[in-house]
């Protein structure tokens, strides 16, 4: 059995390597810009770079995203698009971040995770028969991170029990986890209900109604498009001209939302819901020439599963 | 010579070996356990990084509280950098507000006052490449990944660092 730890960068390769004795014969790779790595690497760096990739014999049996930050509030889609990829090709993902911690500088407190983003995890899980599992990294009585080594032994035994199973998707570790989100999930939105509800920037509305209210955007070919789902999900993002050319955290955040409300199968176009990003303050033409649908670029994650994008003068018909 | 990423994890390793404690550091690359202390620009108002620095390691050990810089070869661009935080008294108090609103003191056990912080705080260049000797700061080559290595202190007589034995 041939391991290969394709890694964003030594460091976190190392610290992979280091949390199973499994990994210790393992081959570290960096991964390399897309159009540089193995095909299958490639793909699974398309929409954005995970932080650890690991190959078994050639396939890839494992995605790890780790960070330190707790994603919180409006920053909960930051690193999501690069998960996104690794369910579509059904490879186990784990998400290692803290779920509750200080947040340091002027305004000091502790921060807490958007459990939309778990609800999120277990709706991809379901709809590409995939583990995505959020792990926690604890903290200490003052909520700062554990740093003694003791932070990676949840990591360490899912991690090792996966590896143990034989890569089985059904693994006894990857089920509990999904247990514990569930139950952090229930805990969580018992004490914050807003959380069940889309954020202020998100709207559901019915299709008919919003291409009259924002009627003169819609040409008649691309209102009836859209008219085939009776209910869109509208997402403003009130980015300015002079601060769009931008993905994060905004096209992670848009899959979220996708898998929240609007997805029902595996692919872009498997909907229940229309996904409609909506732009107010940019113009089609000023967006176009900014954040190209350039396959050798990030901006082309704007494009990747939303029905439309609505500008302030016209819109743009995706899927 | 080794890459960045390595020459962090060498002096990572060599500092534990050598009986310091890690208090803050910020990788090269992505993420690892420590603490990221920033020192906001002073200048600064508002939110953003714009000018703060990051060291990439900070370490403590008998009272000396030293900066690490890491880099795949000697770097005169950090040299400055370090010597001008280090002359920076405004600086150095923001840095060890940073220390104490993180309780990393606290936290690792080490009682320090901000003026002995302030007496205590050095600078240091850790790299792979040919040992050059600097008048006031501390240097450490790293050999591997693993952190062999050795120090090669100042020109100029530092009664603090000249503690420092090489194993």
């Amino acid at each position: 059995m041939s391991l290969e730890v394709f890694c964003d960068n030594e460091i976190e390769g190392r610290w992979f390597k280091s949390l199973c004795s499994a990994f210790s014969a393992g081959r570290l790779k960096k991964i390399s810009s897309r159009g540089g790595n193995p095909i299958v690497i490639d793909n699974l760096v398309a929409y954005d770079r995970p932080d650890i990739i690991l190959l078994c014999d050639g396939i890839p049996v494992l995605v790890i995203e780790k960070t330190r930050e707790v994603p919180t509030g409006h920053n909960v889609g930051q690193r999501f698009a690069r998960l996104v990829k690794s369910a579509e090709m059904q490879v186990p993902t784990i998400a290692f971040f803290p779920f509750d911690a200080m947040k340091h500088g002027d305004y000091q407190n502790i921060c807490n995770l958007n459990i939309r983003l778990l609800a999120a995890f277990s709706k991809m899980t379901q709809i590409h028969r995939t583990p995505i599992v959020a792990v926690n990294w604890p903290v200490d009585a003052y909520h700062e991170l554990v740093d003694d080594g003791t932070e990676d032994r949840d990591m360490a035994k899912i991690v090792g029990d996966y590896t143990r199973s034989g890569y089985s998707h059904d693994c006894s570790a990857f089920a509990a986890q999904q247990d514990l989100m569930k139950r952090e999930y229930a805990r969580r939105l018992k004490a914050y209900p807003a959380y069940k509800k889309p954020p202020k920037s998100v709207r559901v509305v019915n299709t008919g109604d919003f291409i009259d209210e924002t009627r003169g955007l819609w040409t008649s070919s691309n209102a009836s498009s859209l008219l085939k789902r009776g209910r869109s999900v509208v997402y403003t993002i009130s980015m300015t001209p002079a601060k769009c050319r931008r993905e994060d955290p905004y096209t992670g955040t848009q899959f979220i939302y996708d898998y929240l409300w609007c997805r029902n199968g595996p692919k872009p176009e498997n909907k229940s819901s229309n996904l409609i990003l909506h732009f107010p303050q940019i113009t089609s033409k000023f967006w176009t020439k900014k954040n190209p649908n350039d396959a050798g670029r990030k901006s082309c994650n704007w494009y990747l599963t939303a029905n439309a994008l609505l500008f302030s003068d016209a819109a743009m018909i995706l899927r | 010579m080794l890459s960045e990423d390595l020459v962090y994890l060498g002096t990572k390793a060599f500092l534990k070996a050598h009986g310091w404690t890690l208090l803050a550091g910020q990788p090269p690359n992505g993420c690892n356990s420590l603490p990221v202390v920033e020192i906001k620009c002073p200048e600064r108002k508002g939110i953003g990084s714009l000018g703060a620095y990051k060291p990439d390691l900070i370490a403590a050990r008998d009272g000396i509280f030293l900066l690490v810089e890491c880099k795949p070869d000697h770097s005169v661009r950090d040299a400055i950098k370090l010597a001008d935080i280090l002359a920076s008294g405004e600086r150095v108090n923001l840095l060890y507000a940073e220390i104490c609103q993180r309780k990393l003191l606290e936290r690792k056990g080490i009682e320090c006052n901000a003026m002995r912080f302030s007496a205590g705080i050095r600078g240091a260049l850790a790299h792979s490449g040919s040992p050059q000797r600097q008048e006031h700061l501390l240097s450490i080559i790293i050999n591997t990944p693993e952190g062999e290595g050795y120090y090669v202190l100042p020109s100029a007589h530092d009664h603090m660092l000249s503690c420092l034995k090489n194993a």
